[in-house]
């Protein structure tokens, strides 16, 4: 390897090893994620730094032109690291639409108890129907405290529960 | 996942979770089953209002829930304004997404039925009750209202967009792949007309395409052993607004859910095999 080539190699995985150590330090680089781009560095550093090693690689390999096993190993990891990210953020991705699904939901059910308990509020009638989204005609949707079966009266239990509360706000 | 969020929120809705499927022993469902229809809707503030009131015309009984995928005119304000319960994601996810939220909503509010319709109105709602009464006399988990099974009840009288020649063909080459990978008989695989009970709710509910999502969906709930039937149906014309495929978008598309559909076949699922029908 030419001495300029070589110490250009070396220069560049340097460079590349002190900023992965400095992204990690301010903590932009989460650790499970550097070790990929960790591994990358030191195998070119050490290519570069220690020349028979990649003769001797590169000869068991049947490479005529010593560097350009540098650049295969750099483009292994840069492929892999590619996959890796791309694996992450469907992961993420994945995760952001459960999180906006629940979002929506939360949010339906945080404006529902919010028109019961404005409305205990306003009157102690116990009708939360009413402020429901739906029409109140529907009677699977109407009145919470119509009692038909064992589940929907701890179901009405609980909605006493944050009735109060909402009476003891509004007093 | 699914069963730790699933007790979260007492209420009206919660009426009919004591009922299960082991009380359905005739097939019949109970006089408090409860129904929700989803419709998810995107840009659809000129038909949603009048899907929302057939719906509830047609399914006097059912609870209706619009899924407002991030839509950018007055979807969410007119579906709440003719009486829908209305989601409104955050920003848009895809129909599969909507999809999915209308099912973890059901299953988490204990719905014993769910029918999926589309908001731009081209489903005929007559056929909501009919899907509902198949499913249960047939003792099957899913209906699925088909637009081209050849065993068509009522003649295609009012051709649409839909059924344009490629479309045609796309559409047959997906139910050729689905009745393979199935062993099932499958004609319409992408429609959006569908009724669902609890296990297939809660099937889906945890694993669902975010987009394009129905020919993989045959896939899960073939794999999660629920029995799929297929019911003749006619789609009305689209009264307003263009499908949600575009020229552009078809090769996409093609690509897409051929990949997700055999891969379907082999991917880790937590539904697989789970339920074993004595069919």
């Amino acid at each position: 390897m030419p001495p300029k080539v070589q110490a250009l190699a070396v220069a560049a995985s340097l460079g590349l090893l002190a900023l992965i150590l400095y992204l990690i330090r301010k903590g932009r680089l989460r650790e499970d994620h550097a070790i990929l781009w960790l591994m990358a560095g030191f195998s070119i550093l050490m290519l570069s730094a220690w020349r028979g090693s990649l003769t001797a690689i590169a000869r068991m390999l049947d490479i005529g032109y010593a560097p350009s096993l540098l650049f295969a190993v750099g483009l292994v990891f840069t492929l892999l690291i590619l996959l890796v990210q791309t694996a992450v953020m469907s992961r993420l991705a994945g995760h952001t639409r459960d999180l906006a699904q629940e979002l929506s939901i939360l949010q339906w059910q945080v404006q529902r108890l919010q028109g019961q308990m404005d409305h205990d509020g306003n009157a102690s009638v116990d009708t939360a129907g009413d402020r429901l989204p739906t029409s109140d005609s529907q009677q699977p949707t109407s009145q919470p405290t119509n009692q038909q079966t064992g589940e929907r009266s701890t179901a009405a239990l609980r909605l006493d529960g944050s009735d109060s509360v909402g009476k003891e706000a509004a007093s | 996942m699914a069963a730790a969020c699933n007790v979260t929120l007492s209420g009206p809705y919660m009426m009919a979770r004591q009922v299960t499927d082991a009380n359905l022993p005739s097939g019949k469902p109970p006089a408090q089953a409860a129904y929700l229809v989803i419709v998810p809707a995107l840009n659809e503030e000129l038909t949603i209002a009048e899907v929302v009131q057939s719906a509830r015309s047609h399914l006097p009984t059912a609870d209706i829930l619009v899924i407002d995928d991030g839509s950018s005119d007055r979807t969410a304000a007119e579906a709440s304004r003719a009486g829908a319960m209305v989601l409104s994601l955050p920003y848009n996810l895809g129909i599969g997404g909507a999809v999915q939220t209308g099912f973890k909503f059901a299953h988490r509010m204990g719905y014993d039925y769910v029918i999926r319709v589309d908001g731009d109105g081209q489903h005929d709602p007559q056929d909501l009750s009919r899907l509902l009464d198949i499913m249960q006399h047939q003792q099957v988990d899913v209906t699925i209202g088909s637009r081209f099974q050849p065993t068509s009840l009522r003649p295609q009288a009012v051709p649409d967009r839909a059924t344009t020649r490629p479309r045609r063909l796309g559409s047959w080459g997906f139910a050729l792949l689905v009745s393979a990978l199935t062993r099932q008989p499958a004609s319409d695989t992408t429609s959006g007309l569908q009724c669902l009970n609890r296990r297939a709710i809660e099937c889906l509910a945890a694993d669902y395409a975010q987009d394009y999502p129905e020919v993989e969906g045959r896939i899960t709930l073939h794999r999660a052993g629920l029995r799929v039937l297929e019911v003749p149906v006619v789609m009305l014309p689209r009264s307003n607004g263009r499908s949600s495929i575009t020229h552009a978008r078809a090769l996409y598309y093609v690509a897409k859910v051929l990949l997700a559909t055999v891969m379907a076949v082999i991917r880790e699922t937590p539904y697989a095999g789970r339920h074993v029908n004595a069919t």
